[in-house]
């Protein structure tokens, strides 16, 4: 067990692609920290460059209180879950598990103790004598958990390992590992791209895009308080409502005015995020998560209006899409036209259509709408998100 | 019925039986004529005889077929081992040390393959003469390790090219040192293109009579192809002696095929399910 540290960490490929770009990493021994992006954002190689499989092109990495840059993976002493298991397909789960311990010239009797132990662990004990290939997906998820931990390594790396396996399996596994890790307390990188096994997950989330970090800190931080647009975009599902808007201030109050219509922005607001004073009457990107919208505004004076286009039920709580008369911003747009990255795009694809912006709204599932009604939108106080119109950094003071 | 077994099932099945039939004929030939007693060798093949002379066999068997076949297997054998030890070893490093040195050494190979060796005969039999390795069991193993490497290397390197290189990343970070990597985790991976490598050669050094004549000819390792080829002119009139002597030389491989059919059409076939 131990904390690991990157320093300064960069990663160039030969072809010249910046696959990670300067990037500082803390994570407490014991922690389970994930890291997550859209695809090509360099998850796997950070976790290839910790494991020892992948030259460090600059930079150090810290396992421990030793230096690791030219350090055999074997002799870094930390075990990996690959995304397809690679699980040896000649040998029997026993053989898979014990693998690890076998190298290390353990004794033969300490070998079956331990392997038995951790089967039992991971409720693999009458599958032992089987080939990986005669095993469900789940199953060699767990196969690849245990010659993982039969090491007792002092760290886990783990690449997407539920991404091969389907939505119910995905969720029981999310819980099984969680709760695996806290019982051995070993300090753990997990990548993933769902955001949501992000969120459930991790004691600590990393975001990263094109290369570089963009946030590090606790699910609830990174969710409440993004540190830029991308962030905000990111994480939390469905995405975060993104419009332009203009601050106006009449005497103490600030108001925040998006197309014809206006919202209210609480002292509290302001007070938080001092920074926003300097934007006065002028314009900058508001972000109101879909479930902290609501239908039915308590003034008239501060909320938005928006048609119903479309309402998916989805039995606790409803999705309502509305557009609205009002420009339409997307996150492409923030961030830089050259720096467009598909993912991201694809992700807000909805976001644009001619002169009018599409919102969604995240309601009670009793609430009666339907397509075509005209609704009135308020913002819950305190939930409202102001980014910098030029590269959509936070606006906090 | 099922009903999909139609008429041009039917048809592709006579087909195919009437081919099987025509590849078996000759082998029925030579089972026939090994069993003639020596009155009956000019009259028609087709025909069985109702006198089989069992003892055709121990009669060639003691004539010098057993000394060669021992020769045979110890060469086939032999050889074989090598080659898929030293092949796959060396296909390895080359196909995963990226570099000019390891591309240079498998374009190198790949010529060993298309340039005939007999080209070579005559140089490598005088070094081969004046080292003694001419006419000994040694001798004919190395030269058929050195003939048959190009397309052992051939054939491995091609498929560890396509082998995902996770199995080994995994066996890294596992703590395995590289020679175990490759004989833990690389080399039984490696087990289907394995049996195409000694199918291939196997064939090959057991069948050859070229170079066999060349350097074990008339020594006490002579080959099985060699032994019967001595025979030819030894027993010029008994055929049936020469034909007893050729089916001890091809049964093993009959059974051989019979035995490994699976085997060879998955490894053929190059396809590997993990
Ligand atoms: N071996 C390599 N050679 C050259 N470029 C590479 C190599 N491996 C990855 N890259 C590039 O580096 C960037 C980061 O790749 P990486 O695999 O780390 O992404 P990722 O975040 O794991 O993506 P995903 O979620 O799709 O797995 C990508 O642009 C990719 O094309
Ligand atoms: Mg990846």
């Amino acid at each position: 067990m131990a904390q690991i540290a990157l320093n300064n960490v960069s990663k160039v490929y030969k072809g010249g692609t910046t696959a990670v770009d300067n990037l500082n990493l803390e994570i407490e021994d014991g922690a389970f920290i994930v890291l997550v992006g859209p695809s090509g954002c360099g998850k796997t190689t950070v976790l290839r460059m910790v494991a020892g499989l992948e030259d460090i092109t600059s930079g150090t990495i810290r396992i421990g209180d030793r230096v690791v840059n030219n350090i055999d993976p074997g002799d870094r002493d930390i075990a990996m879950v690959f995304q397809n298991y690679a699980l040896y397909p000649h040998m029997t789960v026993f053989d898979n598990i014990a693998f690890p311990l076998q190298c290390k010239k353990v004794p033969k009797a300490e070998i079956r103790e331990r392997v038995n132990r951790a089967a039992t662990l991971l409720g693999l004990s009458e599958y032992l004598p089987r080939k990986p290939r005669t095993l469900s997906g789940g199953q060699r998820q767990r196969v690849a958990m245990g010659r993982a931990l039969v090491r007792e390594a002092r760290a886990f790396l783990m690449d997407e390992p539920l991404s091969n396996l389907d939505a119910k399996l995905r969720v029981q596994m999310r819980s099984e590992i969680s709760a695996l890790q806290k019982n051995l307390g070993v300090t753990t990188i997990y990548v993933t791209h769902d955001q949501v096994e992000a969120m459930t997950m991790g004691t600590k989330i990393a975001v990263m895009r094109l290369g570089v970090l963009q946030q590090y800190g606790t699910p609830q931080e990174v969710y409440s308080t993004p540190a830029n647009i991308f962030v905000a975009s990111f994480i939390g599902s469905p995405s975060m409502n993104f419009m332009k808007a203009h601050v106006l201030r009449d005497g103490d109050r600030h108001r925040l005015a998006i197309g014809d219509r206006s919202l209210d922005i609480p002292e509290e607001a302001i007070r938080k995020r001092p920074g926003l004073t300097a934007y006065v009457n002028s314009d900058i990107v508001f972000g109101i998560r879909p479930e902290h919208l609501e239908i039915g505004a308590p003034t008239d004076r501060s909320s938005l209006e928006a048609r119903v286009t479309q309402v998916e039920m989805l039995g606790a709580e409803q999705l309502v899409h509305v557009a609205a008369d009002f420009k339409p911003i997307t996150v492409d747009e923030v961030l830089g036209a050259v720096e467009s990255n598909q993912a991201v795009s694809e992700q807000r694809e909805s976001g644009r259509t001619g002169g009018r912006a599409d919102l969604v709204v995240c309601a009670d599932s009793d609430l009666a709408v339907s397509p075509s009604d005209t609704v009135k939108l308020s913002a819950r106080p305190g939930c409202m998100h102001f980014f910098a119109p030029d590269g959509g950094k936070s606006i906090i003071d | 019925m099922n009903d999909r077994y139609g008429a041009k099932t039917f048809i592709t099945e006579i087909i195919v039986l009437i081919a099987a039939l025509l590849f078996c004929l000759p082998l029925y030939f030579v089972v026939s004529i090994s069993l003639k007693p020596g009155d009956e060798i000019f009259e028609s093949a087709l025909v069985f005889t109702d006198n089989p002379q069992w003892e055709n066999f121990p009669v060639v068997w003691n004539a010098g077929v057993a000394n060669a076949f021992v020769s045979s297997v110890v060469i086939t054998v032999g050889s074989v081992v090598l080659l898929v030890i030293l092949g796959a070893l060396c296909s390895y490093v080359l196909a995963r040390r990226p570099g000019r040195l390891s591309n240079g050494l498998y374009i190198m190979f790949v010529l060993g393959v298309i340039i005939p060796f007999q080209l070579s005969i005559v140089s490598i039999y005088t070094v081969f003469q004046s080292v003694g390795l001419a006419g000994n069991c040694l001798g004919m193993i190395i030269l058929w390790v050195g003939v048959m490497m190009p397309m052992a290397i051939l054939l491995y390197t091609g498929f560890v090219r396509q082998l995902p290189r996770d199995y080994e990343e995994a066996a890294r970070i596992d703590g395995a040192g590289t020679l175990r990597i490759f004989a833990r985790v690389v080399f039984p991976l490696l087990r289907p293109v394995t049996g195409s490598v000694a199918i291939i050669t196997g064939l090959f050094i057991w069948n050859d009579f070229y170079a066999s004549l060349i350097f074990v000819g008339g020594s006490e390792a002579q080959t099985l192809p060699v032994a019967i080829y001595s025979f030819v002119g030894q027993y010029l009139s008994q055929w049936n002696l020469v034909f007893a002597a050729i089916l001890v030389a091809i049964l093993p491989l009959i059974i051989f095929f019979i035995l490994a059919q699976k085997q060879m059409i998955r490894g053929f076939a190059g396809g590997m399910k993990g």
